[in-house]
Parts: structure tokens; C-alpha cells; sequence
């Protein structure tokens, strides 16, 4: 039994794994082993039926244009500039904010020409009067509801 | 993002384009009046809104002679005609959003004046001096 247990983690090795020596003295106790013939066996029939399912499943599963979707996903996924693509999603996620964001400017130059339209230049300052008569006298009257402007009787000379 | 640069540039295109009220003219309303110191004490009763201003005057009985109303456009002379046919010019120098400057001249009567008001005031201004108790005025009121 203790030679069993020592080869016991060799019954399920594959092609290759065991070098020459090993093969040789594997073979040379399964020869004289038929307990650990039978266990062999049946670690290869279970890997056989495991193997098996496995490909059964793949088979079933449609890998058709299986690497057309990951090459169309990576193109799709395909890095720009970063700071222009962040800003793009960016814009796209807080749109109603980046309008505002973008009208702002807009709305401030609006404001500015409104304020120097309607303000406009000084210009006289209301109530101011200038009369000027040759050769008369003039009286300006100044009430809240505007001017009264009187001229002289004199005779222009 | 186009259809954001496209509405900033439709902002800033109506912007630029000149307001209706910066290309019309301002509506002056004109009445020429003759004060008289003879007579019963009375003002005709389109006059009343004058009363604060006819009132200050030795005059004691008002009439209107005749009424227009025009649309001045700033810097455009306009003749009216006075009942002595002698013609009154006026001008508008400058239109502000509250305040109107008038030039007015009567070139019979070697009269020149210029005159800023505000939007709710009006003028009266003698155009020609005093003769037989009786002087003849205009009332010049914008936007009345």
C-alpha cells in the first residue's frame, strides 16, 4: 500500500508530465498492481466523461461572429483623446447643465448690450434748456410736468 | 453640441439685429394754443392736462387752435405751421429710452431751442411774441 500511495498522483497524469523514468517505474507497478489498475481506469473514464461533457456544451453554445463582436466592441471602445472623450460624456450625462453652462456667455453678452442700449449715450440731462433769441428776451419756467419757454415782446434790434 | 453652437449663434444673430423701437420714430404729439389776457378766465377742456404749466402764466384764457401728431425720426426736421403761417421746425437730436431732446426753431421769430425732457413731461413754448394781449404757443409732448 505504501507503493500505491506513492503512485497514486501519477494515475491521472497526462502525455508528458511524467518523464521517462517515472513513466517507467508507473507502468512497472501498475503491471504488478491490479488495484491501482482498476483505480486507473476509472480516473480515466470520469476524465473521459468529464472531457466529453465539456465539449458537448461547447458544441452546443453558437461561436458564430464570436470575434466579430469582441473586434466590434474593442473598435466601439476605442480610446480617443482622453480629455475630449471625458468632456464628450461628460456633456452627455449633465446636458441641461452644459446648455446653461454654454448660454451663460451668451445671456451675459445679451444683458450687456440691453444695459448699453437703454442707457446709451449721456446725452443732455433732462430738464436742461438752451433758447436762444436774437435780439429778444427769453424766460424758462421749469415745472414737474416740463418747461415753459417765454419769449420778450422787445423787437429783435 | 451642434445644436447648442446652433442656438448660441441664433442668440447672438437676433442680438444683432436692430429692435423695432431703435428704428422707429418717437410719436410727438403737437398743439399750437393762443393765451390771451382778455376775456372770461378759461382753458378748453383738451387743454387740462396743460393746467400746471398754463398756470404759472399771466394769461387767463386758453384755447387750441389746431392739434397733430407725428412720428419724428431722430435728426429728420419736421415743419409745422403756425396761424400766423409762419412755419415751426422740429427736430428730434436725441431719442433715450426716458428722455427726448428737442430742437426747436421758428425762423420768423429768430427763435432757437433746445429742450430734454423726460418721457412723461411736455413743453410750452412761446413761438411768437405777445400781440393785442394774446401770444401764441406750442405744446410738444413724446409718446403721448
Amino acid at each position: 500500500m505504501k507503493e500505491c500511495a506513492r503512485f497514486a498522483p501519477r494515475l491521472t497524469a497526462k502525455e508528458g508530465e511524467l518523464s521517462a523514468e517515472e513513466r517507467g517505474e508507473l507502468e512497472r507497478h501498475l503491471a504488478g498492481c491490479e488495484e491501482c489498475r482498476r483505480i486507473e481506469q476509472d480516473l480515466r473514464a470520469v476524465e473521459g466523461l468529464v472531457g466529453h461533457g465539456l465539449t458537448r456544451a461547447a458544441a452546443r453554445r453558437d461561436f458564430s461572429g464570436f470575434a466579430d463582436q469582441v473586434m466590434a466592441r474593442v473598435a466601439a471602445e476605442e480610446p480617443g483623446p482622453g480629455a475630449l472623450r471625458r468632456l464628450g460624456a461628460w456633456f452627455r450625462a449633465h446636458r441641461v447643465l452644459a446648455v446653461g453652462t454654454a448660454l451663460a456667455p451668451v445671456a451675459a453678452a445679451a444683458a450687456l448690450v440691453i444695459y448699453l442700449s437703454e442707457s446709451g449715450p449721456s446725452g443732455p440731462p433732462v430738464g436742461e434748456v438752451d433758447v436762444v433769441t436774437e435780439g429778444r428776451s427769453a424766460t424758462v419756467l421749469r415745472t414737474s410736468d416740463g418747461p415753459v419757454v417765454l419769449i420778450g415782446d422787445d423787437e429783435p434790434t | 453640441m451642434n445644436r447648442l453652437a446652433l442656438a448660441a449663434a441664433l442668440c447672438c444673430t437676433l442680438l444683432a439685429l436692430p429692435s423695432p423701437a431703435a428704428a422707429a420714430g418717437v410719436p410727438v404729439r403737437v398743439r399750437v394754443l393762443e393765451g390771451s389776457r382778455k376775456g372770461p378766465a378759461q382753458v378748453d377742456a383738451g387743454l387740462r392736462d396743460l393746467q400746471p404749466q398754463l398756470s404759472r402764466l399771466s394769461y387767463q384764457r386758453w384755447t387750441q387752435v389746431k392739434e397733430e401728431q407725428r412720428e419724428l425720426e431722430p435728426g429728420k426736421p419736421a415743419s409745422f405751421t403756425l396761424p400766423d403761417g409762419s412755419a415751426l421746425e422740429l427736430v428730434i437730436q436725441e431719442a433715450r429710452k426716458d428722455a427726448v431732446t428737442f430742437q426747436l426753431r421758428v425762423p420768423a421769430h429768430q427763435t432757437s431751442s433746445r429742450l430734454t425732457i423726460s418721457k412723461d413731461q411736455r413743453i410750452v413754448h412761446q413761438v411768437a411774441p405777445e400781440k393785442d394781449g394774446a401770444a401764441v404757443f406750442v405744446s410738444i409732448r413724446p409718446w403721448p
